[in-house]
């Protein structure tokens, strides 16, 4: 996959990286620029302004970037330069091999190049300290077998302790609850913010930060909402919490994908490598258009980034996100590797759920990084694509959002200038189009027969892609 | 299975709900906290089931079909790279460059790319069309109407396009710009009619005369000074006669005392500082549009003689301005080529002038006079001067001028002097290269490219790709149409 100013564009955290990096891109600068046999990694040396030059790797795959400066940012303004000098002067990287730290911090990514080495026994280097590895003791079979009985031991005691302190949890949530019903809705304003924040507190020590967040989130969207809209919205939201604060408790009732769904939003998480080496996780191969990403701050101080994906190889319109976090303060603006309009080849694993959608990359590489894609044409009438969504809320009621692929669909505006996503005989299915997103769908105003693909979140659609008679549309900045 | 009618609220219920069910019990259930929440639990569920209702009335949307033909994906990608990438070091010279190719093709941005392209709706709204503008002004002109800028509907839009609108119009069909003007000026008031009228200003001919001297009894005084400046530049008004007869009474002749050779003298109001801006100022509402032809017959010199006799440098300016519109390539190339270096830089100076509309041989002999000669300048400095005359001409440097530009060593020792990265040294001037001269330079200006570092080569590269993209389409569509 070659690596081009776009793609380096596109994992810029931001304009002020790419000039600095511009300005790092002088040969003196560079002390080493290198190299693996096939050209799918690279490192480097920048001197910076100490006595030490900054050491750096790339995985050209996927552009993920390592570095020993000290920089918040990810990647930083050295990792850029050095993606943009293979960019621009590939001819100026020599082959070598691997450094033992860049097979070592490959191992620990995502769909860890070919060249990553994975022995246990290899000692840790960091970047920083690239030049003084020190060997460490080799374990012995047995030691090895003790230390990993020990920590299973200790991981089933935490888990059953984590356990009773969900359960507590949930009783606490649902006292809250009761006591929001007997205060009213209408006073909710006084009290939200106080007694959430006390019951947020409570989640977050309960080991349930899934569920401290949700909370979070319905006291910050309670705020945001239309005034005649908080009582429905208060009930919705309240009463959603109660199910799955009783769906936890009964999980033995709900199916293996509905269990994983109610823990996870509880706050479970499932490790990658758990994931990767179940066997009996859906796994599928093919061709995957990326057809939008979608940034969200998370009050966590995480950037939560999704990549959405929809196969083009397949008659079903099945899609998949790739979810990924970074720290905020990192400074990530645009952060997914990936452009819409993308096309690659690749191997996705979906994480255990009763709607999968949610998936891990195995392995991938692009089709063509020239060309573009263009979503497939076979999506469902409005009609159907609505019942599909239904359908997939009623099998998992907090389903959050659903990808829906329309075909025959245009957008229309009401005289309230709210934009709409309409389909259907007399135009008798229309789906809101989210505000956020109406800026850039207001170029779709009056083109007829579009193929739609948007996120729909039983209120709002959020146009992602589309096919038209005046060719593909992005509803993310390329 | 049919669904409890209490799932969907009933008003006891939402009564209920909003005072506190420990003031108002729930109608349903036995009270118990248990219960209640179970009621809340069946509300929420009935509620994430219920879709948006559907409006009963859309409003009628206009596609957004342009006047012109939409770029290819090629070009579209290629556009945003540049623009989007180069969004710091974006010069004036190459917005216009790449956009007079979308004229020449007819073509215009892709409405998706609006988003991307918006920032550049600053150098070249006139670009865009009138969708595109509405769109970036996100309703703040919600009273213009769906449709184009037309005949029939140009009253509705805002002074500024209306403008533009006349302006254009005047250029191709001045009849039909006079017969909108009489008609819409009466009802305005004096700020907009002065627009009005200033939008022709850079078009008007003999054919103007009539309209112009309707002005001179404008109900207001600063539209009538107008009309008459205006008429003054054109040749056998009353106005123009008086500036001739004024710009005349200027010039004398004086013998040189030991060669007894004409000296052709000015007299400049007194007070005034040699190359001050007054002075500038004062050639230009003097000289500027009067037929140095009839000068020298006035003055009893061939035209040659006159143009020969010419000393004083801002004369010269406002004589090589008059004479290029004139197509007097005679007269004017000895002149220009002997000023070469002042009518540059006041050109560079002067950003009123038009040269739009001067024949390809005049532009041709404009860009020779530019390039004669670059010792002693900075090659920055100058290739700045030429991308301003190329803003004013409009016309790309002519190919042999460009070949030899590319060719030239005091300019290929610039550019591998911007290689280096420091303060000094202007690393854009490859780019702002590319984007003045011919495209038969390109495979040049590519080679040396290969050279340079990133900072230098991207952009650079970046925009020979997209002119070369609109100029292959160029040169097919001529191919095609021969």
């Amino acid at each position: 996959m070659s690596v081009t100013i776009d793609r380096i564009e596109a994992v810029a955290p931001d304009q002020a990286s790419l000039n600095a990096a511009n300005k790092l891109l002088k040969r003196a600068k560079w002390p080493m620029l290198e190299q693996n046999a096939d050209g799918t990694i690279l490192w480097g040396q920048c001197q910076g302004s100490g006595s030490t030059p900054y050491s750096m790797a790339v995985d050209v795959n996927d552009l993920g970037a390592k570095c020993s400066c000290p920089s918040r940012k990810f990647p930083c303004k050295h990792s850029i330069a050095l993606m943009w000098w293979f960019a621009e002067n590939a001819q100026e990287f020599t082959t070598g091999e691997t450094p033992d730290w860049v097979s070592q911090w490959l191992s620990r990514r995502r769909g860890s190049s070919t060249d990553a080495t994975t022995d246990a026994n290899k000692p840790k280097v960091s970047a920083s300290n690239a030049k003084n590895q020190e060997p460490v003791k080799k374990l012995t079979p047995d030691e090895i077998k003790k230390k990993e009985e020990r920590a299973a031991r200790q991981k089933e005691k935490n888990r059953e302790a984590r356990e009773g302190a969900i359960a507590q949890g949930l009783d606490e949530l649902d006292l809250w609850i009761s006591d929001q019903l007997a205060a009213g809705f209408a006073d909710f304003e006084i009290r939200a913010h106080e007694q959430g924040a006390t019951l947020v507190k409570r989640l977050v020590d309960a080991k349930a930060p899934g569920l401290a967040g949700r909370v979070e989130g319905i006291i910050a969207d309670y705020y945001g909402t239309e005034y005649l809209e908080r009582s429905n919205f208060l009930t919705e939201q309240l009463g959603m919490l109660h199910l799955l604060a009783n769906a936890y408790r009964r999980q033995s009732e709900l199916t293996e994908g509905l269990q994983a769904d109610v823990r996870a939003a509880i706050g479970w998480t499932v490790e990658r490598e758990q994931i990767l080496s179940n066997k009996k996780l859906k796994q599928v191969s093919g061709e995957w258009l990326v057809t939008g990403l979608k940034e969200e701050a998370q009050t966590d101080r995480m950037l939560r980034i999704e990549t959405w994906l929809l196969r083009t190889d397949s008659k079903e319109a099945e899609s998949a996100v790739l979810i990924d976090f970074v720290p905020l303060s990192s400074g990530a603006g645009r952060s997914s590797i990936y452009i819409p309009g993308q096309l690659l080849k690749a191997t996705l694993i979906y994480y255990p759920s009763s709607t999968m959608m949610r998936a891990l990359l195995v392995d991938s590489k692009p089709v063509d990084s020239e060309s573009r894609g263009a979503l497939p044409s076979h999506g469902l009438s409005a009609d159907e694509a609505i019942k599909h969504f239904l359908d997939k809320r009623v099998t998992n009621p907090w389903l959050e959002q659903w990808p829906l692929l329309m075909s025959n669909v245009s957008i229309r505006r009401t005289a309230d200038d709210q934009l709409w996503a309409v389909g259907g005989k007399d135009e008798q299915h229309a789906l809101p189009v989210e505000n956020s997103a109406s800026v850039r769908a207001s170029v779709l105003l009056g083109l007829q027969d579009l193929t739609l693909y948007g996120l729909f979140n039983g209120k709002t659609l959020q146009p992602m892609a589309a096919s038209t008679p005046l060719g593909a549309w992005w509803g993310t900045s390329i | 299975m049919s669904l409890p009618s209490w799932v969907a609220g009933t008003p006891e219920i939402n009564s209920s709900l909003a005072r506190g069910t420990g003031r108002q019990a729930l109608p349903i259930g036995d009270g118990a906290v248990n219960s209640q929440l179970a009621i809340l639990a069946g509300m929420a569920a009935y509620i994430r089931l219920q879709l948006p209702n559907t409006p009963a009335v859309f409003e009628q949307n206009q596609s957004p079909s342009s006047i012109g033909l939409m770029v290819d994906d090629a070009i579209r990608a290629a556009l945003i790279r540049y623009f989007k990438a180069n969004r710091d070091g974006l010069s004036d010279a190459a917005v216009q460059r790449v956009f007079d190719l979308f004229s020449t093709n007819d073509y215009v941005v892709h409405p998706f790319d609006y988003i991307e392209l918006e920032h550049l709706l600053r150098y070249k709204q006139s670009l865009f069309d009138v969708k595109f503008r509405r769109w970036a002004s996100q309703g703040d002109n919600e009273d213009i109407a769906e449709s184009d800028i037309t005949l029939d509907n140009w009253t509705e839009f805002a002074p500024a396009e209306r403008s533009n609108y006349i302006s254009t119009l005047h250029s191709v069909d001045p009849e039909a710009a006079r017969a909108l003007l009489l008609d819409a000026l009466p009802d305005e008031t004096a700020s907009v009619r002065g627009k009005l009228i200033q939008a022709i200003e850079s078009s008007i001919t003999i054919s103007d005369k009539v309209f112009l001297e309707g002005l001179l009894n404008d109900r207001a005084k600063s539209i009538k000074d107008r009309a008459a400046t205006m008429l003054s530049y054109l040749p056998g008004t009353e106005q123009n006669n008086e500036r001739f007869k004024e710009a005349v009474s200027r010039l004398s002749l004086k013998k040189t005392k030991l060669t007894r050779k004409n000296k052709l003298m000015v007299e400049q109001p007194k007070g005034y500082k040699n190359h001050s801006y007054k002075l500038i100022d004062w050639y230009g509402t003097t000289f500027g549009g009067i037929d140095p032809i009839a000068v020298a017959a006035k003055l009893e010199l061939k035209p040659a003689e006159f143009c020969n006799l010419i000393e004083q440098p801002y004369l010269a300016c406002q004589c090589v301005i008059q004479l290029a519109k004139q197509n007097e390539l005679e007269l004017l190339k000895p002149l220009a080529m002997q000023n070469s270096d002042v009518v540059l830089a006041w050109l560079f100076n002067d950003d009123e002038i038009e040269l739009y509309s001067l024949s390809l041989e005049v532009k041709n002999l404009f860009w020779a006079m530019a390039t004669k000669t670059i010792s002693g300048k900075s090659v920055s400095h100058w290739v700045q001067m030429l991308e301003s005359l190329y803003l004013k001409l409009n016309t790309p440097i002519p190919k042999d001028i460009s070949l030899y530009v590319v060719s030239d060593k005091k300019i290929l020792a610039a550019i591998s002097q911007s290689f280096e990265e420091s303060e000094k040294y202007d690393k854009h001037l490859l780019e702002r290269l590319v984007s003045i001269l011919d495209a038969c330079s390109y495979p040049q200006l590519k080679n040396i490219t290969k050279d340079a570092p990133p900072f230098v080569s991207t952009y650079a590269n970046q925009l020979i790709d997209l002119l070369s993209l609109l100029d292959n389409q160029n040169s097919t569509d001529q191919t095609n149409e021969n």
